[in-house]
């Protein structure tokens, strides 16, 4: 590695052609994969990541370049080039580097590097033995049970021409389950995963056995589902990876990269109401642990609790260092990146409706017919429209103030401002679930989460 | 930086049956323009390492970008992860195919426009797509990208072969308005050459088919005819292709189980994976693994002859490999390249014209989760056209398409003449279906 005058100097060197700020991001990421098929260890993989991510900035115009060659003489080179696309007369010059102190809030005790593979292989185990221990008959079979654990230690120094200088390591480590059951003509499959930006400890101290037999269950109930006759109707959306909803059909649309280009249907509404009174939502990347929390973003600025809408009013939207200079908003620590070969943008943390006043005893009981949808999908949302669609993996129909049928099939299909103003009620059982974020600064951990919400007027597609 | 020879040797002197080690090389320029400016430009050089190595009849992967990495560090690795395996798998490390088809690739002529050209190039074609309607109201992105690859497969069995590619591209995303309606839509074309680049037909394209969707509104739920336009179909098509692998067979997770030389869709539906088509940019001379390409028929006239196989596949079901063994995720899985629908003979709009009433699906949205690859199960959100007697009467959005992709595939009416292959190399000509189910309003 380099000391702080070689990276002042290269920082300066970028500034020559009139660019107003320069950055390097270095990357040194080590990741393993491993993989039980029915109990046998299928795959081991490992990987790493290593390189750095050069930005020049010229007022709100941007240009950005990596390489995997991470010489000083190369860095140079490229920093060179990559200036070159500014013509013009030197405005700015590098300050002193120092550097940035932060509380950790991602400790990790045992980092993945000091964990053996046979280690690794029992926590899988552990898995598998719950998903195998459900009951089967017959005419129900588990087909097929797949778990995955991934470790990743990404080391991070980020340094800036206005004198940021800051190391972080990031531990994200993650167990996904996907189980196949079968009766014989049908077959169904349900998956979900746990993880969190912390050392192996954290599987410690989860009931992988549970964790398992819960995936399995949700498997062989969905052989009995039924298909549902589509329609609009009153869904009810369980707690934890339910806030996809919220991430996916709105938040997305509070991000700057489109509020910035002003095509975010929430473009101009700070301060105005956007969503029912009852509504509150959340993105804190400070939450010791989490899955999507960060000691700093990619741009080396600590992380914040944002509160985005407060009592149904829009309070802020989440940016990044550059779309700052375009919007004119402050930065909300915020600025996001899977790995050097991406320049940051704005993007999620750990992000969820707060709780609510009803329980979730009192939301079923209070519904004469709907939709339960127990655990959610993936989904996809046109940022320009704000319109949406989630998959329903485990869904059950709600008669006369009870759950009933499991139903297939079902997809939530909706616009994100109708279904914020459509809330009616809220439970007090907030919890996350852990998903992969793909977008414009590529593939990055994030926190959905909520308590069990109702939505009323929803459309729901199915092949009923 | 790693030498390789010295890897393989070392690997042998440490217990290694085998080693192979896979470079990648690629330089990308991407730059997008937003509001008569620049938004973005990036460059990138990058040249990694694939290397997988046999140890104990144990297949282990490890890829690496840092190429100062110690080559005793690499085999500890190596031998750590082989040594955890436990499936009854066998694994192989190819001495090569006795022969190769050859690539003509054609003269690069990238840098024959210089950036600050290509620039102007795309701020003009912004400015040209907002003046063409007062409706466009928004070009949120516009975007050009060229990248050159390099490929070399080396491993103990003394085999050393190189490939090479490169595309550029054009992608463009413009939202239109009228009244209270908003409707937005995505373009891109893909080519060898910066000069086969057909600027004027992307823009025409492109706003024809956004304009036509302004006031889309959804139609009453049930069953209608549907035809599936070229690129939805191919779309909805790529996301089910696992079905045909031999993985999935080793797995029992696809329908297609015990399916071998019986009729699985209508006779309309022929299915091909050709590596090396003529008219594709992307084309394969070898897979991942060293094994030569070759063209094969998957489903002749709705009868399924064969699941595809890497080396692994083959050799767990007593076969050869077909040449599709390509890196997924860091191992070698097994996947097509080039796979289409084999076109029909009708056009298009010979195909709206036979319909009483029915629809035009145009898009499919959500296909990352709306979808279950095991089961066939898809249930998505569409938009498209409304269409009776014959013609197109209405733009249509905000439905739920649902059905099951194998049953349908049963149930074709008519394949049209315009296949067209997507950028994730599947491609489909627009389809006939004689029934979905839509829910709408």
């Amino acid at each position: 590695m380099f000391d702080k005058k070689d990276l002042e100097q290269i920082l300066d060197l970028a500034l020559e052609t009139g660019g107003d700020f320069a950055e390097l991001f270095f990357e040194s990421t080590s990741s393993n994969l491993m993989e039980m098929t029915m109990g046998n260890v299928s795959k081991a993989n490992s990987s790493n990541v290593n390189g750095v991510g050069i930005r020049i900035l010229k007022d709100t115009e941007e240009v950005y370049g990596y390489t995997n060659d991470v010489s000083l003489d190369n860095i140079k080179k490229f920093v060179i080039k990559l200036s070159s696309s500014y013509v013009g007369k030197r405005t700015h010059h590098s300050k002193h580097l120092e550097e940035v102190k932060y509380k950790n809030i991602t400790p990790v005790i045992k980092r993945p590097n000091s964990i053996s593979n046979e280690e690794k292989k029992k926590y899988l185990l552990t898995c598998y033995d719950g998903a195998n221990s459900i009951k089967t008959n017959n005419s129900k079979q588990i087909k097929q049970i797949i778990c995955t654990l991934t470790d990743k230690e990404q080391n991070v120094l980020i340094v800036n021409s206005d004198g940021i200088y800051v190391k972080d390591t990031r531990t994200n480590c993650r167990i996904s389950l996907s189980v196949v059951a079968t009766d014989g003509t049908n077959m169904q499959s349900a998956s979900n995963n746990t993880g969190r930006n912390m050392g192996f400890e954290f599987f410690d101290n989860e009931d992988l056995f549970n964790f398992g037999k819960e995936v399995a269950n949700s498997a062989m109930t969905m052989l009995d589902a039924k298909e549902i006759n589509g329609g609009k109707m009153t869904v009810v959306v369980h707690h934890g990876f339910g806030g996809v909803l919220l991430h996916e059909a709105c938040v997305h649309s509070l991000e700057a990269t489109s509020v910035a280009k002003g095509v975010s249907v929430f473009c101009g509404k700070l301060g105005q109401k956007i969503a029912s009174d009852i509504v509150t939502a959340v993105d804190d990347g400070t939450l010791e642990n989490y899955w999507g929390s960060l000691n700093v973003d990619d741009e080396g600025h600590p992380t914040k609790r944002n509160v985005l809408i407060e009592n149904g009013i829009l309070k802020t939207y989440l940016v990044d260092y550059r779309n700052s200079r375009i919007m004119n908003h402050p930065t909300t620590g915020s600025g996001r990146r899977e790995s050097y070969k991406y320049s940051p943008t704005s993007r999620m943390t750990n992000t969820f409706f707060t709780n609510g006043t009803s329980s979730f005893e009192e939301i079923i009981k209070n519904t004469e017919y709907g939709l339960f949808a127990k655990s959610m999908g993936g989904g996809s949302v046109d940022p320009s429209t704000g319109e949406f669609n989630f998959a329903v993996q485990e869904g059950y129909l709600i008669e006369h103030g009870k759950l009933t049928t499991p139903v297939k099939g079902a997809t939530l299909v909706g616009s994100g401002a109708e279904v914020l103003m459509n809330i009616d009620m809220i439970a007090n059982n907030l919890t996350t679930g852990h998903g992969m974020c793909g977008s414009k600064s590529g593939s990055i951990p994030t926190d959905v989460g909520q308590p069990t919400i109702r939505v009323q007027n929803m459309t729901v597609g199915g092949r009923g | 930086m790693l030498n390789y020879q010295e890897l393989i040797k070392k690997a042998k002197d440490k217990g290694f049956s085998d080693l192979e080690i896979t470079e990648y090389g690629s330089e990308t320029l991407e730059i997008q323009v937003y509001q008569g400016k620049v938004s973005e430009h990036t460059e990138s050089k990058i040249k990694k390492v694939s290397i997988r190595a046999i140890y104990q009849n144990k297949m282990a992967n490890l890829s690496i970008e840092d190429l100062n990495m110690n080559i005793d560090l690499i085999l500890d690795k190596l031998k750590e992860n082989a040594l955890i395996l436990s499936t009854n798998e066998q694994y192989e490390i190819y001495e090569g195919s006795s022969s190769y088809p050859k690539i003509k690739l054609k003269e690069n002529d990238f840098n024959k426009v210089s950036i600050q050209d290509k620039i102007k190039i795309l701020i003009d074609l912004e400015s040209k797509l907002k003046e063409k309607d007062s409706r466009i109201i928004h070009v949120p992105s516009l975007g050009y990208e060229e990248d050159i690859t390099t490929h070399r497969i080396i491993n103990s069995k003394n085999l050393d072969i190189e490939k090479q590619g490169k595309y550029c591209a054009v992608a463009m995303q413009i939202v239109a308005k009228e009244d209270d309606d908003i409707q937005s839509g995505y373009e891109v074309e893909v080519k060898e050459r910066f000069d086969e680049l057909d600027f004027a037909s992307l823009i025409d394209k492109i706003t024809t088919r956004v304009l036509s969707m302004l006031k889309a509104k959804p139609v009453p739920s049930k069953t209608y005819p549907v035809i599936i336009e070229n690129e939805a179909m191919a779309d909805l098509f790529s996301t089910f292709i696992s079905i045909f692998s031999g993985e999935t067979k080793i797995k029992q997770i696809t329908p297609l189980l015990n399916k071998e030389n019986q009729k699985i869709m209508s006779d309309k539906i022929s299915i091909i994976d050709d590596p090396m088509k003529e008219d594709c940019i992307f084309k394969d001379p070898f897979d991942d693994e060293g094994v030569a390409c070759y063209k094969k028929e998957i489903v002749t006239k709705g009868v399924f002859n064969t699941f595809l196989h890497n080396l692994k596949t083959a050799k767990y079901f007593n076969t050869t490999s077909t040449g599709n063994g390509f890196r997924m995720g860091g191992a070698i899985g097994v996947s097509g390249a080039n796979t289409y629908i084999e076109k029909g003979t009708k056009s298009k709009e010979e195909l709206i014209s036979s319909l009483k009433e029915g629809l035009l699906i145009t898009e499919l949205a959500g296909l990352h989760a709306g979808v279950n690859a095991i089961s066939g199960d898809f249930s998505l959100k569409s938009s498209g056209y409304y269409i009776e007697n014959g013609k197109i009467i209405r733009p249509v959005t905000l439905i739920v398409a649902a059905g099951n992709f194998l049953s349908m595939m049963n149930e074709v009416e008519e394949v049209a003449s315009d296949l067209k292959m997507t950028l994730s190399r599947v491609g489909s000509p627009s389809i006939l279906f004689k029934g979905l189910s839509i829910s709408g309003i």
